[in-house]
Protein backbone atom coordinates (compact mmCIF):
# COMPACT_ATOMS: atom_id res chain seq x y z
CA UNK A 1 0.00 0.00 0.00
CA UNK A 2 1.45 3.46 -0.79
CA UNK A 3 1.26 6.43 1.82
CA UNK A 4 -1.30 8.19 2.39
CA UNK A 5 -1.34 11.99 2.12
CA UNK A 6 -4.20 13.67 3.45
CA UNK A 7 -3.74 17.40 4.34
CA UNK A 8 -7.01 18.93 4.19
CA UNK A 9 -5.61 22.61 5.34
CA UNK A 10 -6.54 25.30 3.33
CA UNK A 11 -3.31 26.66 3.12
CA UNK A 12 -0.45 23.96 3.75
CA UNK A 13 3.11 24.92 4.84
CA UNK A 14 5.12 25.46 1.86
CA UNK A 15 7.85 23.27 1.66
CA UNK A 16 10.71 25.10 -0.03
CA UNK A 17 12.64 21.90 0.17
CA UNK A 18 9.76 20.14 -1.78
CA UNK A 19 10.00 23.23 -4.46
CA UNK A 20 13.73 22.56 -3.94
CA UNK A 21 13.54 19.02 -5.18
CA UNK A 22 10.84 19.52 -8.24
CA UNK A 23 13.11 22.18 -9.46
CA UNK A 24 16.18 20.61 -9.58
CA UNK A 25 14.44 17.30 -11.05
CA UNK A 26 13.01 19.45 -13.96
CA UNK A 27 16.32 20.77 -14.26
CA UNK A 28 18.10 17.57 -14.43
CA UNK A 29 15.30 16.15 -16.86
CA UNK A 30 15.94 19.58 -19.09
CA UNK A 31 19.33 19.10 -18.96
CA UNK A 32 18.87 15.67 -19.91
CA UNK A 33 16.61 15.97 -22.75
CA UNK A 34 18.71 19.32 -23.90
CA UNK A 35 21.94 17.03 -23.72
CA UNK A 36 20.64 14.44 -25.87
CA UNK A 37 19.05 16.61 -28.36
CA UNK A 38 22.27 18.24 -28.28
CA UNK A 39 24.18 15.19 -28.81
CA UNK A 40 21.22 13.88 -31.69
CA UNK A 41 21.48 17.23 -33.37
CA UNK A 42 25.47 17.31 -33.71
CA UNK A 43 25.58 14.02 -35.08
CA UNK A 44 22.78 14.54 -37.87
CA UNK A 45 25.52 17.57 -38.51
CA UNK A 46 28.15 15.71 -38.97
CA UNK A 47 26.52 12.58 -40.56
CA UNK A 48 25.12 14.98 -42.80
CA UNK A 49 28.45 17.11 -43.50
CA UNK A 50 30.13 13.82 -44.20
CA UNK A 51 27.15 12.92 -47.08
CA UNK A 52 28.14 15.83 -48.22
CA UNK A 53 31.57 15.41 -48.78
CA UNK A 54 31.28 12.02 -50.21
CA UNK A 55 28.13 13.44 -52.83
CA UNK A 56 31.29 16.14 -53.79
CA UNK A 57 33.89 13.47 -54.02
CA UNK A 58 31.16 11.15 -55.98
CA UNK A 59 30.40 13.82 -58.45
CA UNK A 60 34.23 14.48 -58.92
CA UNK A 61 35.13 10.80 -59.92
CA UNK A 62 31.97 10.83 -61.98
CA UNK A 63 33.48 13.92 -64.12
CA UNK A 64 36.77 12.27 -64.05
CA UNK A 65 35.45 9.57 -65.37
CA UNK A 66 33.19 11.08 -68.17
CA UNK A 67 36.38 13.16 -68.92
CA UNK A 68 38.57 10.42 -69.32
CA UNK A 69 36.19 8.57 -71.48
CA UNK A 70 35.07 10.96 -74.30
CA UNK A 71 37.74 9.69 -76.60
CA UNK A 72 36.65 5.83 -76.71
CA UNK A 73 33.46 7.11 -76.41
CA UNK A 74 34.02 9.69 -79.86
CA UNK A 75 35.91 6.42 -81.06
CA UNK A 76 33.05 4.19 -80.20
CA UNK A 77 30.60 6.45 -82.19
CA UNK A 78 32.95 6.55 -85.41
CA UNK A 79 33.63 2.89 -85.18
CA UNK A 80 29.60 2.42 -85.29
CA UNK A 81 29.17 4.72 -88.49
CA UNK A 82 31.68 2.69 -89.89
CA UNK A 83 30.00 -0.84 -89.23
CA UNK A 84 26.62 0.44 -90.22
CA UNK A 85 27.99 1.22 -93.37
CA UNK A 86 29.83 -2.50 -93.61
CA UNK A 87 26.10 -3.80 -92.44
CA UNK A 88 24.62 -1.90 -95.14
CA UNK A 89 26.87 -3.26 -97.75
CA UNK A 90 26.53 -6.96 -96.40
CA UNK A 91 22.63 -6.58 -96.58
CA UNK A 92 22.53 -5.01 -100.32
CA UNK A 93 25.15 -7.72 -101.35
CA UNK A 94 22.49 -10.45 -99.55
CA UNK A 95 19.52 -8.77 -101.57
CA UNK A 96 21.50 -8.86 -104.91
CA UNK A 97 22.16 -12.64 -104.03
CA UNK A 98 18.43 -12.95 -103.67
CA UNK A 99 17.41 -11.78 -106.85
CA UNK A 100 16.77 -14.91 -109.44
CA UNK A 101 15.80 -13.92 -113.49
CA UNK A 102 14.87 -17.74 -113.42
CA UNK A 103 11.95 -17.25 -110.69
CA UNK A 104 10.74 -14.20 -112.36
CA UNK A 105 10.55 -16.22 -116.08
CA UNK A 106 9.32 -19.17 -114.14
CA UNK A 107 6.63 -16.73 -112.63
CA UNK A 108 5.80 -15.52 -116.05
CA UNK A 109 5.04 -19.13 -117.02
CA UNK A 110 3.01 -19.42 -114.23
CA UNK A 111 0.62 -16.42 -114.75
CA UNK A 112 0.24 -16.57 -118.85
CA UNK A 113 -2.90 -18.09 -120.06
CA UNK A 114 -3.11 -19.86 -123.52
CA UNK A 115 -4.48 -16.82 -126.01
CA UNK A 116 -1.68 -14.69 -125.03
CA UNK A 117 2.30 -14.21 -126.23
CA UNK A 118 4.89 -12.23 -124.94
CA UNK A 119 6.27 -9.89 -127.78
CA UNK A 120 8.57 -8.01 -125.21
CA UNK A 121 9.93 -8.22 -121.67
CA UNK A 122 12.24 -6.16 -119.20
CA UNK A 123 13.57 -7.92 -116.52
CA UNK A 124 15.75 -5.45 -113.98
CA UNK A 125 17.36 -6.16 -110.66
CA UNK A 126 16.52 -2.85 -108.42
CA UNK A 127 14.78 -2.40 -105.73
CA UNK A 128 11.35 -2.35 -106.80
CA UNK A 129 12.03 -5.48 -108.91
CA UNK A 130 9.03 -4.74 -111.34
CA UNK A 131 8.63 -6.40 -114.79
CA UNK A 132 7.86 -4.60 -117.81
CA UNK A 133 6.11 -6.82 -120.70
CA UNK A 134 4.14 -6.00 -123.91
CA UNK A 135 1.49 -8.94 -124.27
CA UNK A 136 -0.57 -9.68 -127.45
CA UNK A 137 -3.73 -11.78 -127.22
CA UNK A 138 -6.01 -13.21 -130.21
CA UNK A 139 -9.25 -11.80 -128.48
CA UNK A 140 -10.56 -9.14 -126.00
CA UNK A 141 -11.75 -12.16 -123.92
CA UNK A 142 -8.46 -13.43 -123.83
CA UNK A 143 -7.08 -10.10 -122.63
CA UNK A 144 -9.06 -9.48 -119.92
CA UNK A 145 -8.93 -13.09 -118.34
CA UNK A 146 -5.33 -12.03 -118.31
CA UNK A 147 -5.75 -9.01 -116.68
CA UNK A 148 -8.00 -10.79 -114.39
CA UNK A 149 -5.03 -13.11 -113.27
CA UNK A 150 -2.40 -10.22 -113.17
CA UNK A 151 -4.73 -8.06 -110.43
CA UNK A 152 -2.78 -9.50 -107.23
CA UNK A 153 0.37 -8.20 -108.93
CA UNK A 154 -0.12 -4.75 -108.42
CA UNK A 155 -0.81 -4.48 -112.45
CA UNK A 156 -0.42 -1.34 -114.65
CA UNK A 157 -1.70 -0.79 -117.69
CA UNK A 158 0.80 1.71 -119.52
CA UNK A 159 -0.78 1.60 -123.10
CA UNK A 160 -2.69 -1.22 -125.31
CA UNK A 161 -3.63 -1.06 -129.29
CA UNK A 162 -4.40 -3.04 -131.80
CA UNK A 163 -2.51 -4.75 -134.52
CA UNK A 164 -4.01 -6.47 -137.08
CA UNK A 165 -5.89 -9.06 -135.33
CA UNK A 166 -4.24 -9.06 -132.50
CA UNK A 167 -4.58 -6.85 -128.84
CA UNK A 168 -1.27 -5.83 -127.67
CA UNK A 169 -0.87 -3.92 -124.12
CA UNK A 170 1.98 -2.86 -122.41
CA UNK A 171 2.11 -3.83 -118.72
CA UNK A 172 3.78 -3.52 -115.70
CA UNK A 173 3.99 -6.37 -112.58
CA UNK A 174 5.31 -6.39 -109.41
CA UNK A 175 5.83 -10.53 -108.30
CA UNK A 176 5.22 -11.63 -104.81
CA UNK A 177 8.06 -11.04 -102.24
CA UNK A 178 9.73 -14.03 -101.36
CA UNK B 1 0.86 19.21 17.04
CA UNK B 2 -2.81 18.86 18.64
CA UNK B 3 -4.81 15.35 18.70
CA UNK B 4 -8.90 16.59 18.55
CA UNK B 5 -10.27 13.37 20.23
CA UNK B 6 -13.76 12.30 21.43
CA UNK B 7 -13.18 13.10 25.05
CA UNK B 8 -9.74 15.05 25.20
CA UNK B 9 -7.62 17.76 22.96
CA UNK B 10 -4.17 16.54 23.78
CA UNK B 11 -1.43 19.09 22.66
CA UNK B 12 1.87 17.78 21.42
CA UNK B 13 5.38 19.97 20.78
CA UNK B 14 7.61 18.87 18.85
CA UNK B 15 11.35 19.30 20.42
CA UNK B 16 13.88 17.81 18.11
CA UNK B 17 11.53 15.92 16.67
CA UNK B 18 10.84 13.98 19.58
CA UNK B 19 6.96 14.73 20.56
CA UNK B 20 6.17 15.39 23.62
CA UNK B 21 2.86 15.78 25.45
CA UNK B 22 2.39 19.42 26.77
CA UNK B 23 -0.94 19.35 28.33
CA UNK B 24 -4.34 18.47 28.19
CA UNK B 25 -7.93 19.08 29.87
CA UNK B 26 -8.05 22.28 28.12
CA UNK B 27 -9.28 24.64 25.38
CA UNK B 28 -7.19 26.20 22.94
CA UNK B 29 -8.22 29.61 24.12
CA UNK B 30 -6.31 28.60 27.56
CA UNK B 31 -3.23 27.77 25.98
CA UNK B 32 -0.47 30.39 25.81
CA UNK B 33 0.87 29.94 22.02
CA UNK B 34 3.40 31.98 20.86
CA UNK B 35 2.30 34.74 18.06
CA UNK B 36 1.46 33.04 14.57
CA UNK B 37 2.30 29.64 15.85
CA UNK B 38 2.52 26.68 12.72
CA UNK B 39 -0.09 23.90 14.14
CA UNK B 40 -0.71 20.74 12.64
CA UNK B 41 -4.00 18.64 13.74
CA UNK B 42 -5.21 15.67 13.97
CA UNK B 43 -8.95 15.12 13.79
CA UNK B 44 -10.97 12.13 15.24
CA UNK B 45 -13.19 10.07 12.97
CA UNK B 46 -16.51 11.86 14.18
CA UNK B 47 -15.97 13.70 11.58
CA UNK B 48 -15.26 11.84 8.80
CA UNK B 49 -17.39 9.15 6.76
CA UNK B 50 -14.88 5.98 5.12
CA UNK B 51 -15.70 3.79 1.96
CA UNK B 52 -13.23 1.28 0.47
CA UNK B 53 -13.96 0.37 -3.11
CA UNK B 54 -13.23 -2.56 -4.80
CA UNK B 55 -12.45 -1.85 -8.75
CA UNK B 56 -11.61 -4.07 -11.53
CA UNK B 57 -9.72 -1.55 -12.91
CA UNK B 58 -9.16 2.11 -11.99
CA UNK B 59 -8.66 4.68 -14.91
CA UNK B 60 -5.43 6.59 -15.59
CA UNK B 61 -7.06 9.94 -16.13
CA UNK B 62 -7.60 11.79 -12.91
CA UNK B 63 -10.46 13.17 -14.06
CA UNK B 64 -12.35 9.84 -14.87
CA UNK B 65 -11.10 8.68 -11.68
CA UNK B 66 -12.44 10.74 -9.45
CA UNK B 67 -16.07 10.18 -11.50
CA UNK B 68 -16.05 6.77 -10.98
CA UNK B 69 -15.12 6.91 -7.69
CA UNK B 70 -18.03 9.36 -7.31
CA UNK B 71 -20.38 7.45 -9.19
CA UNK B 72 -19.64 4.06 -6.82
CA UNK B 73 -19.61 6.54 -4.00
CA UNK B 74 -23.74 7.54 -4.90
CA UNK B 75 -24.86 4.00 -4.22
CA UNK B 76 -23.73 4.44 -0.60
CA UNK B 77 -24.24 7.92 0.07
CA UNK B 78 -27.11 9.05 -1.49
CA UNK B 79 -26.38 12.72 -0.35
CA UNK B 80 -25.57 15.47 -2.29
CA UNK B 81 -22.15 15.71 -2.01
CA UNK B 82 -21.60 19.79 -2.77
CA UNK B 83 -21.03 20.08 1.05
CA UNK B 84 -18.81 18.11 1.71
CA UNK B 85 -15.25 17.49 0.69
CA UNK B 86 -14.20 13.93 -0.85
CA UNK B 87 -10.85 12.71 -1.10
CA UNK B 88 -9.99 9.32 -2.53
CA UNK B 89 -6.68 7.69 -2.08
CA UNK B 90 -5.85 4.57 -4.35
CA UNK B 91 -4.49 1.68 -2.07
CA UNK B 92 -3.36 -0.62 -4.19
CA UNK B 93 -4.48 -1.90 -8.05
CA UNK B 94 -8.14 -2.07 -7.37
CA UNK B 95 -8.95 -0.24 -3.95
CA UNK B 96 -9.66 3.22 -3.08
CA UNK B 97 -10.17 4.71 0.19
CA UNK B 98 -12.89 7.53 -0.09
CA UNK B 99 -12.86 10.01 2.72
CA UNK B 100 -15.85 12.53 3.47
CA UNK B 101 -15.43 15.61 5.15
CA UNK B 102 -18.04 18.63 5.45
CA UNK B 103 -16.24 22.00 4.16
CA UNK B 104 -18.12 24.14 7.06
CA UNK B 105 -16.51 22.11 9.38
CA UNK B 106 -13.13 22.53 8.22
CA UNK B 107 -13.51 26.17 7.70
CA UNK B 108 -15.32 26.39 11.46
CA UNK B 109 -11.94 24.63 12.76
CA UNK B 110 -9.67 26.55 10.48
CA UNK B 111 -11.32 30.17 11.68
CA UNK B 112 -11.05 28.54 15.45
CA UNK B 113 -7.36 27.76 15.58
CA UNK B 114 -6.75 31.48 13.64
CA UNK B 115 -8.49 33.20 16.28
CA UNK B 116 -6.35 31.30 18.97
CA UNK B 117 -3.57 32.66 16.98
CA UNK B 118 -2.39 29.97 15.32
CA UNK B 119 -2.00 28.81 11.71
CA UNK B 120 -3.13 25.09 10.76
CA UNK B 121 -0.73 24.33 8.07
CA UNK B 122 -1.44 20.06 8.50
CA UNK B 123 -4.91 18.67 9.28
CA UNK B 124 -5.41 15.31 8.93
CA UNK B 125 -6.92 12.25 10.22
CA UNK B 126 -6.37 10.02 12.86
CA UNK B 127 -7.19 6.87 10.60
CA UNK B 128 -5.39 7.38 8.05
CA UNK B 129 -2.40 7.77 10.31
CA UNK B 130 -3.13 4.82 11.85
CA UNK B 131 -3.74 3.31 8.69
CA UNK B 132 -0.03 4.29 7.45
CA UNK B 133 1.79 3.30 10.56
CA UNK B 134 -0.25 -0.19 11.09
CA UNK B 135 0.74 -1.79 7.10
CA UNK B 136 2.97 -4.67 8.20
CA UNK B 137 5.03 -6.43 5.69
CA UNK B 138 3.10 -9.48 6.64
CA UNK B 139 0.44 -10.63 4.25
CA UNK B 140 -2.09 -12.59 6.60
CA UNK B 141 -5.46 -10.69 7.68
CA UNK B 142 -5.62 -9.14 10.78
CA UNK B 143 -8.33 -6.75 11.94
CA UNK B 144 -7.44 -2.82 12.96
CA UNK B 145 -9.39 -1.08 16.30
CA UNK B 146 -9.15 3.03 16.15
CA UNK B 147 -10.96 3.48 19.41
CA UNK B 148 -11.80 6.68 20.94
CA UNK B 149 -14.07 6.27 23.20
CA UNK B 150 -16.98 5.34 22.31
CA UNK B 151 -16.04 5.83 18.53
CA UNK B 152 -14.64 3.05 17.05
CA UNK B 153 -12.96 2.42 13.13
CA UNK B 154 -12.40 -1.21 11.92
CA UNK B 155 -11.15 -2.38 8.58
CA UNK B 156 -9.18 -5.05 7.61
CA UNK B 157 -5.78 -4.96 6.42
CA UNK B 158 -4.76 -8.25 4.07
CA UNK B 159 -1.67 -8.51 1.58
CA UNK B 160 -0.19 -4.67 3.40
CA UNK B 161 -3.99 -3.43 1.74
CA UNK B 162 -7.04 -2.14 4.16
CA UNK B 163 -9.74 -3.96 2.43
CA UNK B 164 -12.41 -3.46 4.25
CA UNK B 165 -13.96 -0.20 6.75
CA UNK B 166 -16.33 -0.05 8.76
CA UNK B 167 -17.22 2.92 11.76
CA UNK B 168 -19.19 1.94 14.42
CA UNK B 169 -20.25 3.95 17.99
CA UNK B 170 -20.67 1.12 20.89
CA UNK B 171 -22.77 1.62 24.20
CA UNK B 172 -22.59 -0.45 27.32
CA UNK B 173 -21.49 -4.17 26.43
CA UNK B 174 -21.90 -3.99 22.87
CA UNK B 175 -18.32 -2.99 21.98
CA UNK B 176 -16.94 -6.96 21.35
CA UNK B 177 -20.35 -7.76 19.68
CA UNK B 178 -20.16 -5.34 17.15
CA UNK B 179 -16.62 -6.63 16.41
CA UNK B 180 -17.77 -9.97 16.02
CA UNK B 181 -20.35 -9.05 13.43
CA UNK B 182 -17.36 -7.57 11.59
CA UNK B 183 -15.73 -10.48 11.26
CA UNK B 184 -18.34 -12.60 10.38
CA UNK B 185 -19.18 -10.49 7.72
CA UNK B 186 -15.36 -9.87 6.57
CA UNK B 187 -15.74 -13.82 6.47
CA UNK B 188 -19.28 -14.36 4.74
CA UNK B 189 -18.41 -11.60 1.91
CA UNK B 190 -14.41 -11.25 1.43
CA UNK B 191 -13.63 -14.55 2.85
CA UNK B 192 -10.60 -13.58 4.85
CA UNK B 193 -10.16 -15.36 8.07
CA UNK B 194 -8.66 -12.74 10.43
CA UNK B 195 -7.07 -14.50 13.86
CA UNK B 196 -4.85 -11.41 14.69
CA UNK B 197 -5.87 -8.02 15.71
CA UNK B 198 -3.65 -4.08 16.08
CA UNK B 199 -5.72 -2.60 18.52
CA UNK B 200 -5.03 1.58 18.88
CA UNK B 201 -6.45 3.15 21.75
CA UNK B 202 -6.56 6.59 23.23
CA UNK B 203 -5.62 6.02 26.65
CA UNK B 204 -8.27 5.28 28.19
CA UNK B 205 -8.50 2.80 31.22
CA UNK B 206 -11.32 0.44 29.21
CA UNK B 207 -8.35 -0.48 27.02
CA UNK B 208 -7.56 -3.52 29.42
CA UNK B 209 -11.32 -4.61 29.15
CA UNK B 210 -10.97 -4.40 25.44
CA UNK B 211 -8.21 -7.01 25.06
CA UNK B 212 -9.60 -9.22 27.03
CA UNK B 213 -12.45 -9.29 25.32
CA UNK B 214 -10.95 -9.25 21.81
CA UNK B 215 -8.63 -12.04 23.44
CA UNK B 216 -12.15 -14.23 24.18
CA UNK B 217 -13.02 -14.07 20.34
CA UNK B 218 -10.20 -15.96 20.05
CA UNK B 219 -7.64 -13.22 18.36
CA UNK B 220 -4.14 -12.80 19.17
CA UNK B 221 -2.95 -9.60 18.94
CA UNK B 222 -0.08 -7.89 17.24
CA UNK B 223 1.89 -5.60 19.51
CA UNK B 224 3.81 -3.00 17.29
CA UNK B 225 7.18 -1.93 18.63
CA UNK B 226 6.96 1.35 16.45
CA UNK B 227 6.15 4.52 18.51
CA UNK B 228 6.40 6.85 15.86
CA UNK B 229 2.78 7.33 14.91
CA UNK B 230 2.18 10.45 13.73
CA UNK B 231 -1.37 10.62 15.31
CA UNK B 232 -0.19 9.72 18.58
CA UNK B 233 3.58 11.62 19.00
CA UNK B 234 5.33 9.55 21.93
CA UNK B 235 3.70 6.21 21.27
CA UNK B 236 1.72 6.41 24.33
CA UNK B 237 -1.35 4.85 23.61
CA UNK B 238 -0.41 1.77 21.31
CA UNK B 239 -1.53 -0.83 24.12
Amino acid sequence: MNRINLNLAAKPRFRPGRLLCCALLTIAVSVLFTSTAVSKFSNSLSEYSKWRQLEKESRQSLQRIQASSAPLRRTLSGNRKKWDNQVQIANNLIDGKKFSFIKQLDFLEEILIDGTWLQRLTLKNDKNRRINLVLSADSFESLLRQYEKMLPFELVIRAESEKGNLLQADLALSPENE
Amino acid sequence: MIYFGTRELLFFQNRKKNWQLSATGFTIAEHPFPADCECGVILNPHHFIYNIFDFDKIPWRRKDRKLLVELRLRKVFPDSLDPYHHHFTILNHGNVLSLLIRHDFLAALEEELRSAGLRPVFITNSTVETMNNTVLPDPEPRLVIENDGELNVTWICAKRTPRYIRKFSSGHGEWSQEIRRTLAFVKKNLEFQVNRFILVTNGNAESTKKLEELAALGLTRIDLQDSSARFLPGGRTIK
